[in-house]
């Protein structure tokens, strides 16, 4: 007898469930809510256990279902340990977590057998694909077990990087009764080649992969990537360009393309989230108000903040051509006698040893200042009312200003704005770097000489850490920062998905990306006029470097010379996008992949044009779904790239009434609010019509 | 016989010049025959040049041996201008104007075509700026003559016969010295030849003689199609700071002319094509792949997705008991902002592909 398609279980594997390191965690986190509405309690995460995160991220659950109960009842008898439980996120998906270090008796085992099954080899001393492997037979295991428990229900085991992808190979080579999906969200050996500055496109047909792989010792997690890919039913990645990347370096096509989502606020309103920029942006004034002390010789209602952000990857994030451009741009403004400035933003965190006394001290006199003028204003209040309340037929209505400002507060303001004289120019950095000397971002800004004098309309601060609001500098989470923002600027070269423009854009913020990135040419893709809603792509294929610079230069200095009206209307397109990228939608193609693995393990029920989904629609479900807690007592900071889960902060919003809208009065611009703008979509990437 | 400009094309690093240039002459009305003698070309580059030059002329590429006196001259680059001599073969013409491919005319420069020479003074060409006092090869009015085409290629072979290693030193030699008569070459104004690296471009100046410029030229290793930076293009020429306003414009200038004919796709093949300004993906070919669930026929009847769940999991007593009735009143279709759709909402986006 064949398994139940139509109620299936499906069981995703990272090692970053309930377990923040980098990007995969915001997927699977921003992704649950979705997949969990489709497969309520037949959904399982399963990951490697992290004591630490698990005890503020999962709440322990008893195992509901017989068959896994039966399954990890049976694998506790040989000493293995889990976790089960919810976590707690949206949507509350189960998780089931392994403690890796307690089949560590197995290592050695399993190692041989990996060499005996599939020929790959494993170094003593890389306690990361150590456990890669014991993470993977334990998945293995698990699922073993439980399809000799349970024959009734169909199991999908979908896999998600290298990490997580041992268990593929074992599932093919065992012959066990699930289907498999695997994903790669970037290849290992494209990284590395990136970061080495190879000509990493031109050649990407070219490499020898093993030797190149063996070159930079990583031909064992190589090996298994590349296994992984080959033993899956169904091999995905995360966009074109990846794809094209796994081909070559992986030597499989991969089956489609599984983008990433967002999970996105919804604002009955638009001014609520043009609300939340003149918030955020507010309080960047302030930082910057501080920072230039001294200097602070621009008018901030004619200042426009542009930023980026990510992990420190000099190259493969285009620090390199943000610089070079933001040097061009600053020109460029000059020669054309420009009233705006713009202060670029560089955040990517590195070895840094704490704030330089001049960025603090910035802070600090500024607010010395704002709290005398709040007590001389106290004490002018006072005295007026005095003189008013006082007054009698023949004295002066009013009193003159030498009254009201008396000599010690003359002098003690005069204090407080000697206090802001400074000799330095404001910093470009706002902390004492490990390594100031070499550092690529700084040696950067000292060639091209943006060292924020006061004639430079381009001004850079440099901030080598992630923001959190508890920071005594900037302190903003990421996700309020970029909200304060008026343009983000990626202009990578290496980023297979590129969730930074994306987050941008559900937040209604315009940016700046590449026909390199994933995002770029999904949206290049999917949109004809990207640039009419704030997508603006540099082409950095068939431009060569400097005129790609070039065009990324007059993207930002056309940007300068938008209204406040158009940057309005532009945020307003911008932000519609995001339902482009919202899970809702991006969510399709998981479900469509999984069809694909399940036809392809099944190939009879799908039979000329069978549909064994056809009675779902009707499907009800009674098993009651807790309600999510939320995490207890840790603080979940957002960082580029982990904004997946935007929600929970943006519900907390005041709506008051959105005062730019009344500032224009230019007839035309006013009649395109933003939202009768059309979206020209292209052809294929378009979702179904529902039928 | 016909009059002609001529220029040679010895690299496809050089094409955007000798596009420009040619632009340019057409721009200020010439009535001449524009000509181009080129070597290993790539296709799309003879393909650029036959759309404005009249004549393309493939030559055999001359090089000097000298390597020792370019290295001193820092110009390793320049060992094929030996090609250069090639011009007096080009006896269909009776008299050319060679123009190098890094000049700039900004004015029409026609007039050349009227300098008498002589067989005492065979060349007409603008001093080299500075010492030494001879003539710059970038620009020269000349009579095509197969004994001077013999004599220079007899010259070539002479060890030592060109100071600097490349034609500049070639062509004076021939043309100035071994006889006692210093004066063996027509001497052109300077405004026929204007290089910008020279000292002496302050801005007073140019603003005084501005008008008078005829055609400048773009010596040295910085080529305006290097870059668009205007800035780093004129700071790049002169530590001192001097002339910096004039390089800009001129810089400008230059790409104002070759964006108004190669825009957008043409400029990316252009540029492609030479070794500095390939594009950073130029090889890279990602087809437009579409997902196997997208295209499989047998799958294609599977796509009916199973609606997400939408029923609140049972919370109250009531829910939980056995056999309860379904509701007896009509219930609209749940309104698409609380439910979970796998679907955009259509009010919002306007799908024009169908």
């Amino acid at each position: 007898m064949t398994r139940d398609i139509q109620n299936h279980l499906l069981f995703e594997v990272a090692t970053e469930v309930a377990n923040r390191v980098g990007g995969i965690y915001s997927v699977l986190k921003s992704k649950a809510p979705i997949t969990v509405a489709e497969y309520r309690e037949r959904y399982t995460l399963i990951g490697p256990l992290n004591q630490a995160s698990a005890a503020v991220e999962v709440e322990e659950l008893p195992v509901t279902d017989e068959k896994i109960k039966v399954t990890l009842d049976s694998m506790s008898e040989r000493g293995v340990r889990w976790l089960y439980g919810r976590w707690l996120i949206e949507g509350a998906p189960r998780v089931l977590l392994f403690d890796v270090g307690s089949a560590s008796s197995h290592l050695d085992e399993w190692k041989t057998d990996m060499w005996e099954m599939a020929g790959i080899p494993t170094p003593e001393h890389d306690p990361e694909s150590n456990n890669a492997i014991l993470l993977g037979y334990l998945v293995a295991w698990f699922l073993g077990e439980l399809v000799y428990n349970d024959r009734e229900r169909a199991v999908i085991c979908h896999c998600h990087e290298w990490l997580a992808g041992v268990a593929l190979p074992l599932c093919r080579k065992r012959k066990i009764d699930v289907t498999t999906v695997f994903t790669t969200h970037a290849t290992l050996l494209g990284r590395y080649l990136c970061a080495g500055s190879v000509d990493f496109y031109n050649n990407l047909a070219n490499f020898d992969v093993d030797a190149e792989a063996g070159k930079r010792g990583i031909y064992h997690r190589y090996c298994i990537e590349r296994a992984a890919a080959h033993s899956a039913d169904v091999f995905t990645t995360v966009s074109h360009i990846t794809a094209y990347e796994s081909e070559h370096l992986l030597k499989r096509k991969p089956d489609g393309v599984l983008p990433n989502g967002l999970n996105v606020a919804k604002f009955s309103a638009a001014h609520e989230f043009q609300n939340l920029h003149a918030n955020s942006k507010e309080k960047i004034n302030e930082f910057v108000r501080g920072h230039f002390y001294g200097h602070y010789d621009f008018d901030l209602e004619n200042t426009l903040y542009f930023f980026i952000a990510g992990r420190y990857e000099y190259r493969n994030k285009g620090a390199d051509f943000f610089i070079e451009s933001l040097a061009r741009l600053n020109h460029r403004l000059k020669e054309l006698g420009s009233k705006m400035t713009v202060v670029a933003f560089i955040i990517m965190p590195a070895a840094t040893q704490s704030y330089t006394v001049e960025t603090l001290k910035g802070q600090a006199v500024i607010k010395q200042l704002e709290g005398t003028i709040r007590e001389v204003q106290t004490s002018i209040g006072r005295r007026l009312f005095e003189h008013c309340a006082r007054h009698q037929p023949q004295g002066q209505e009013l009193p003159t200003l030498d009254e009201l400002v008396r000599p010690a507060d003359r002098v003690l303001l005069k204090r407080r704005v000697f206090a802001l004289k400074r000799d330095s120019l404001p910093p470009v950095v706002t902390h004492n770097m490990a390594d100031d000397a070499n550092d690529p971002i700084l040696n950067q800004v000292r060639r091209v000489k943006l060292f924020n004098a006061p004639e430079d309309r381009v001004k850079v601060i440099f901030h080598p850490e992630f923001l959190n609001a508890n920071n005594p500098i900037l302190s903003l989470d990421y996700e309020d920062f970029v909200r304060g923002t008026h343009l983000g600027v990626f202009p990578s070269y290496y980023e297979p998905w590129g969730y930074t423009p994306a987050e941008c854009t559900v937040m209604g913020v315009p940016s700046i990306t590449t026909n390199l990135s994933g995002f770029g040419c999904y949206m290049e893709d999917l949109i004809e006029n990207s640039s009419d809603y704030g997508i603006y792509i540099v082409d950095r294929r068939m431009k060569s470097v400097d005129e790609s610079i070039d065009q990324l230069t007059t993207q930002m200095l056309d940007f300068t010379k938008k209204t406040r009206r158009q940057r309005i209307n532009q945020r307003n397109r911008t932000e519609r996008l995001s339902d482009l990228l919202d899970w809702k939608r991006m969510g399709l193609e998981y479900i469509k992949a999984r069809q694909l693995a399940l036809r392809r393990a099944y190939p009879d029920k799908f039979k000329n044009g069978a549909d064994p989904f056809a009675d779902a629609v009707t499907q009800r479900v009674s098993r009651p779904l807790s309600a999510p807690g939320s995490p207890r007592d840790r603080s979940m900071l957002m960082t580029p790239g982990d904004l997946g889960s935007l929600q929970e902060t943006s519900e907390q919003i005041n709506t008051e009434d959105y005062v730019a809208f009344k500032l224009s009065t230019d007839e035309d611009e006013r009649e395109d609010d933003g939202f009768h703008y059309p979206i020209t979509l292209r052809g294929t990437s378009a979702p179904p019509e529902k039928k | 016989m016909s009059e002609a400009y001529v220029t040679i094309l010895t690299s496809d690093n050089y094409l955007p010049g000798a596009l420009v240039l040619a632009r340019s002459l057409r721009e200020l009305g010439t009535t001449k025959k524009l000509v181009v003698l080129t070597t290993d070309l790539s296709d799309a580059s003879t393909r650029f040049l036959g759309e404005v030059y009249d004549e393309l002329i493939e030559v055999e590429t001359l090089e000097s041996s000298l390597f020792e006196q370019l290295h001193e001259l820092n110009r390793p680059e320049l060992f094929r201008t030996y090609t250069k001599i090639a011009l007096w073969k080009l006896t269909q013409f009776s008299k050319i104007v060679y123009l190098d491919a890094d000049l700039l005319p900004v004015q029409n420069i026609d007039e050349l075509f009227d300098i008498e020479l002589s067989p005492e003074t065979k060349i007409a060409a603008a001093p080299d700026s500075g010492w030494p006092d001879i003539f710059n090869s970038g620009l020269f009015v000349t009579l095509p003559d197969l004994s001077v085409y013999s004599g220079l290629i007899d010259l070539s072979e002479e060890p030592n016969a060109s100071f600097d290693g490349a034609d500049q030193g070639l062509f004076n030699e021939y043309f100035h010295s071994g006889e006692n008569t210093p004066n063996r070459w027509h001497r052109l104004p300077f405004i026929y030849n204007v290089t910008p690296s020279s000292g002496y471009q302050y801005s007073p100046a140019y603003k005084r003689f501005q008008k008078d410029i005829k055609a400048v030229h773009f010596i040295g290793v910085n080529k305006p199609w290097l870059t668009r930076d205007g800035y780093g293009f004129a700071s790049s020429f002169l530590p001192g700071g001097g002339g910096f306003d004039t390089l800009f414009e001129i810089h400008a200038n230059w790409w104002k002319v070759f964006d108004r004919f190669y825009p957008g796709d043409k400029a990316a093949v252009i540029f492609n094509n030479t070794d500095f300004g390939k594009g950073e993906a130029w090889s890279l070919n990602v087809k437009k792949t579409s997902n196997s669930w997208d295209t499989d026929p047998e799958l294609a009847g599977a796509h009916n997705f199973p609606s997400l769940a939408t029923t609140p999991s049972p919370l109250f007593p009531w829910e939980r008991r056995a056999g309860e009735d379904a509701p007896t009143r009509f219930f609209a279709e749940e309104s698409t902002t609380n439910s979970l759709l796998l679907q955009l909402k259509q009010t919002h986006i306007t799908d024009t592909s169908g």
